[in-house]
């Protein structure tokens, strides 16, 4: 049992790179691929054209250094993006024959624009709120992106193929939510290390199909786990909620570190957990009406106002029985960073910041204070 | 039984004993860290030879080069149960470090929060050292001078290097050296300042290496418009604190 999850894990950790070889072999059979940046990408419409979707967020500070045309204290994740449009050193955005760029920050706004240069941009206008008007506007850009897509790949997006996407995405969701509740057991039965390799790992299984059979198997396994340990006894030891900016850069700093200080990470309400999965889209009705409402409940700070991510984290708070929360912000991103203050204010339990970047030069100091912060709750 | 509490800074290592028996502190010394932390640990190992029945906790920046200690703890739980040794009382610590400076919040006996500085030198022992060095004298010089001035010539600049540059340029304009002075140590307060007022409190006390200077301590009261609380012992409030979580555990 403890075997098969670590084979698991080990698929997870390894997704990004073991892929790599079969989007090149999709590519030479015709496939298409289309380039996604954020929890705002329509993917159900990108696998409604027939073309498979890959997440190319950079998360890495290698690529940084290419970024130097845009300023230096801009959110690293926006650089990384950018440095690997530049440098070419990242197989996914080069197999990309198309991205598409969401209006969320500033930051990401004025990137996308001089991302043109490497590869074809399609951006896509996001309202920031969820009135009628804002879910119209946004029903019409994804139309937009429809058309687009159907024009740039000689395609048909029909009703019945995206109803069909719909629903196999919004069983993903469901399977990843479900995995993620096992976060909810006290004592634990998964690190969040290693959950944090599932999040990320599993948007670079590249078919779908394949990848809600793998998150079967998982579920189960950790189900399995589960009974296992139901009369383990508790080991005390602090449970950590991340929220914030995706952490695909800075996990290592800062998860592997909480952990290495006794602590533990028991939910993401981050980019790569509950923000990303919550909320399935309905499947009655206007399809594009149905996604438009969708998309635009993630609780992300670029929305204004953003309440339900206040409702969402003491929410989790209870039922993950969390002893304390870390936001994650990373340097230059404004909206999370203001965002922070109200946070505090309606947290359940206490609460901290870590502005970071992606570099290593900061992680004595995130050690301290993640330290002094575990001390303290 | 002897509890001690080593806090290895940036700039100097802090050690507090405290010894069980008689229920109360009875040593404190501070060496410079220089460049080797394995080194300094050596060196206070030795002068801690004479001690028996020693545990030992360590905390601070060099904390892991203390393989022989017992225990580590951060710096902020250190300085906060060091502080309470002297008062029971709701208050922000201000803690200027060599090269950090920490507020650190504590009510009803509790760290409840704290801010840290450590991306930069401004307001930090390292800030006043360069100043100091470029005026040609050392620190208690730099503060007596400031103590004694009627007007203090502000300096514009928080960054450390470049606030090194405008006092090159008042040293040329024939700026009177103690206005200089307060000068700089205003500026550290200002620094000081804003990191307290993150964490409001009652009542501010005051540890760190300026802990002991009067110019300092009344620079900074003006700007908080409070009276700020320290000791004589402040500087050593952080090694205080480690000795104290092992007598508190065992």
């Amino acid at each position: 049992m403890a075997d098969s999850l670590e084979i698991l894990l080990k698929d997870y950790e390894w997704a990004k790179d073991d892929n790599i070889l079969e989007l090149q072999k999709l590519k030479q059979n015709g496939t298409k691929v289309v380039g996604m940046f954020c929890t705002f990408s329509p993917r159900e419409l990108i696998y409604a054209s027939n073309a498979v979707a890959v997440e190319i967020c950079g998360s890495e500070n290698s690529s940084i250094n290419d970024a130097f045309e845009l300023p230096t204290n801009i959110c690293p994740l926006i650089k990384s993006s950018y440095g690997f449009a530049k440098n070419k050193k990242c197989p996914y955005f080069n197999a990309s024959d198309l991205v598409v760029g969401e209006t969320t920050c500033d930051g990401k706004k004025k990137m996308y624009e001089q991302l043109k240069e490497f590869k074809d941009v399609h951006i896509l206008p996001l309202s920031f709120n969820k009135s009628n008007a804002s879910i119209e506007f946004f029903k019409n850009s994804l139309k937009e992106f429809k058309h687009y897509l159907e024009e740039k790949f000689q395609t048909k997006i029909d009703e019945n193929l995206l109803l069909e996407k719909i629903k196999l995405c919004n069983e993903e969701r469901k399977l990843m939510c479900d995995i993620m509740d096992f976060g909810k057991a006290k004592p634990s039965i998964i690190s969040g290390s290693s959950m944090h390799k599932i999040l990320f790992g599993n948007s670079y299984i590249l078919d779908l199909n394949e990848r809600i059979s793998i998150l079967k198997q998982l579920k189960e396994t950790l189900k399995e786990k589960l009974q296992k340990n139901k009369d383990k006894k508790d080991d005390n030891k602090k449970r950590i909620l991340i929220t914030g900016c995706p952490t695909g850069g800075v996990y290592q700093k800062i998860i592997d570190q909480i952990e290495t200080l006794g602590g533990e990470v028991v939910a993401f309400e981050n980019c790569l957990g509950y923000k990303k999965q919550n909320n399935l889209v309905e499947t009655n009705g206007d399809l594009y009406e149905n996604l438009a409402k969708r998309y635009l409940k993630i609780p992300c700070s670029i929305m204004s106002p953003n309440e339900d991510r206040i409702e969402n984290l003491n929410k989790m708070t209870k039922e993950f029985k969390v002893d304390g929360i870390i936001d994650i912000v990373l340097i230059g991103c404004h909206t999370y960073s203001v965002e922070s203050n109200l946070i505090k204010r309606n947290s359940l339990v206490p609460y901290a910041v870590i502005n970071t970047d992606y570099s290593n030069n900061d992680s004595g100091q995130i050690a301290t204070r993640i330290e002094a912060f575990l001390e303290m709750i | 039984m002897h509890f001690i509490g080593i806090d290895i800074g940036s700039t100097s290592a802090k050690v507090a004993v405290y010894d069980k028996n008689q229920e109360k502190f009875i040593d404190f010394f501070q060496i410079p860290t220089g460049f080797s932390g394995a080194k300094v640990c050596e060196e206070i190992l030795q002068k801690l030879q004479n001690y028996e029945n020693k545990f030992i906790v360590a905390t601070g920046y060099g904390r892991i080069s203390a393989k022989f200690a017992n225990k580590t703890i951060s710096e902020i739980l250190a300085h906060s149960l060091g502080v309470m040794h002297f008062f029971d009382k709701n208050l922000t610590i201000i803690d200027i470090g060599g090269q950090d400076i920490k507020a650190i919040k504590i009510e009803n006996g509790k760290v409840v929060d704290f801010s840290m500085n450590d991306k930069c030198s401004a307001g930090t022992g390292k800030f006043i050292d360069v100043m100091a060095l470029r005026l040609g004298i050392d620190t208690k010089e730099l503060c007596e001078l400031a103590l004694n001035s009627d007007e203090v010539a502000k300096l514009s600049s928080t960054c450390t290097v470049f606030a090194e540059s405008e006092i090159v340029s008042l040293i040329a304009k024939n700026t009177p050296k103690e206005r200089i002075c307060a000068g700089i140590l205003d500026s550290i307060a200002l620094k000081a300042k804003s990191i307290a007022l993150k964490h409001r409190s009652e009542n501010y006390f005051l540890s760190g290496g300026l802990s002991k200077q009067k110019a300092f301590i009344k620079i900074l009261s003006n700007k908080l418009e409070s009276e700020i609380l320290t000791h004589e012992n402040a500087l050593f409030c952080g090694a205080m604190g480690a000795s104290l979580i092992g007598v508190k555990n065992g």
